[in-house]
């Protein structure tokens, strides 16, 4: 049943408030003030708040700003009822973290659409949460364990032939061995090490004094450190001879380690889904107020529907892995261009090529 | 010769399996996709196949292709060895499909050898 506070201190208008909601079979609970509202919201943890502002103890505002501090009330939609008609006190409400107002005096009709609008509102939330989790738990169920058993079996499965053989083997296939247990291992750290980067953007997501510190970062010469994070992709895919880079100087607000993050990845699949001999391109283009890095392989590109499935959180599910592998990495890009302020945008042929176009306003 | 077909889409672990059966005289095929997979178990009827459960291709997972390498009449006698990494929940099959083992990745290469020579003897 839906649970909802009203917060107020004059008797009669909180009787009738609850009255009618009563009537409508919500499940109420009365306050006669401000501290008494917090007392049993944190008790109660109601799905709506329909709260005075002129109170005596604690008005409104200090409920709307105490709740909102509480992460365990912090989602709760809260109404105000205001007395005064003013833009400014209606104003200082929303600030503080109020969902909606309703001017006294008010009609019933008003109040219940308020209510209604503001019920509807948090199930729609609540379901996407739901289906973001359920996603996120499938994922670390399946997709997870899977991703890293892959690099795994490389490095187990390559020790046990070393261990099984050593003595007869030739140096050359040590050689060989080795290597592929290193580039096994490499492959299951860069997986690790996304992983960890994904979820600290996750968090910093949602916090907007930490995005705000992100974008206080200059880089200047951000072409010199494109070229060299792209150089250095190039030869570990053993393809030096295939990146061609065309750069110009700029300066972009964006801590370098980000910036070389996001190069990283997305060269890293440039090389990764095209041949051996095909060139990779890493172009530079710059307007007045923008600066946009386009990036092109010719490998077997994506079809409209595979790049459609590249929104938020696809690219933990299972088709996107099985069929392309760059889900983890594309995203990580993406979340951190955007952590910025900035685009981005693909485009591709299918079997003839791929570009992904980042934007960044200078 | 005994022909042992690979069905998985990760190049090292198709490296490692010609690594291990090479020496002891099998020739390995790989297939990257279920399509491949599909095509090529067609064309060379091999002795053994190992099939990825999680696979990209249009035909759909290695289970599927699974049932449909088993309702060939040509394979009829060729066992299907199942090899993932995903294991545990979430690995099984839609419906009742014969094959003749399973192995979650990572395993011990001693163990998995033996046993694909087995079949192929």
């Amino acid at each position: 049943m839906t649970v909802i506070l009203v917060i107020e201190d004059d008797l009669p208008v909180r009787t009738t408030i609850l009255d009618v909601l009563k009537a409508e079979d919500f499940d109420v609970y009365g306050a006669r003030n401000g501290v008494e509202g917090l007392h049993i919201a944190r008790e109660r943890l109601p799905d709506l708040i329909i709260s005075d502002v002129i109170m005596p103890a604690l008005d409104g505002y200090g409920v709307v700003r105490e709740l909102r501090q509480d992460p365990k009330t912090a989602t709760i939609p809260i109404i105000l009822l205001t007395a005064k008609a003013d833009r400014h006190d209606m104003r200082q409400g929303m600030e503080f973290g109020a969902d909606d107002y309703v001017t006294k005096p008010f009609t019933i009709n008003e109040l219940m659409n308020a209510v209604g609008t503001q019920l509807k509102k948090r199930t729609a939330i609540v379901q996407k949460y739901e289906t973001t989790l359920r996603l996120l738990r499938k994922n670390i169920t399946y997709a997870l364990p899977h991703e890293l058993k892959t690099p795994l079996t490389g490095i187990l499965g390559y020790a046990h032939m070393l261990l099984m053989d050593s003595e007869n083997m030739k140096p050359a296939d040590i050689d060989e061995y080795a290597s592929w247990i290193v580039r096994s291992g490499e492959r299951l750290q860069r997986l690790i090490e996304n992983y960890l980067v994904y979820a600290q953007i996750e968090i910093m997501s949602s916090d907007p004094k930490q995005i705000e510190a992100l974008r206080n970062h200059i880089i200047k010469n951000a072409d010199d450190l494109v070229r060299e994070e792209a150089t250095r992709i190039a030869e570990e895919a053993d393809r030096s001879a295939d990146l061609h880079l065309e750069l110009s100087n700029v300066a972009l607000q964006i801590s370098g380690q980000d910036l070389r993050k996001i190069v990283s990845e997305l060269v890293h699949n440039a090389f990764k889904f095209s041949p051996a001999g095909t060139a990779v391109n890493v172009n530079a283009r710059r307007t007045d107020k923008t600066f946009s890095l386009l990036i092109q392989d010719h490998g077997r590109g994506m079809t409209a529907d595979q790049i459609q499935q590249m929104g938020a959180y696809m690219q933990f599910e299972r088709k996107l892995y099985e069929q392309q592998g760059i889900g983890l990495g594309f995203s990580i890009a993406k979340s951190l261009i955007n952590l910025h302020g900035g685009q981005i945008n693909m485009t591709s042929s299918p079997g003839v090529e791929t570009t992904i176009e980042i934007i960044f306003p200078i | 010769m005994p022909t042992i077909l690979a069905i998985d889409d990760d190049e090292i672990f198709q490296i490692l399996v010609r690594r291990i059966f090479e020496p002891m005289g099998a020739e390995v095929i790989s297939a990257f996709t279920s399509d491949e997979g599909l095509d090529i178990a067609n064309r060379i009827v091999p002795s053994v196949i190992l099939l990825d459960i999680r696979l990209p291709g249009k035909i759909g997972d290695g289970w599927t292709l699974a049932r449909m390498l088993k309702e060939q009449e040509n394979l009829q006698n060729t066992p299907i060895v199942m090899v993932s990494a995903s294991g545990g929940m979430g690995t099984q099959p839609p419906d009742a499909i014969e094959y003749a083992g399973y192995f979650s990745k990572p395993f011990k290469v001693d163990v998995f050898r033996d046993f694909i020579m087995q079949l192929l003897t």
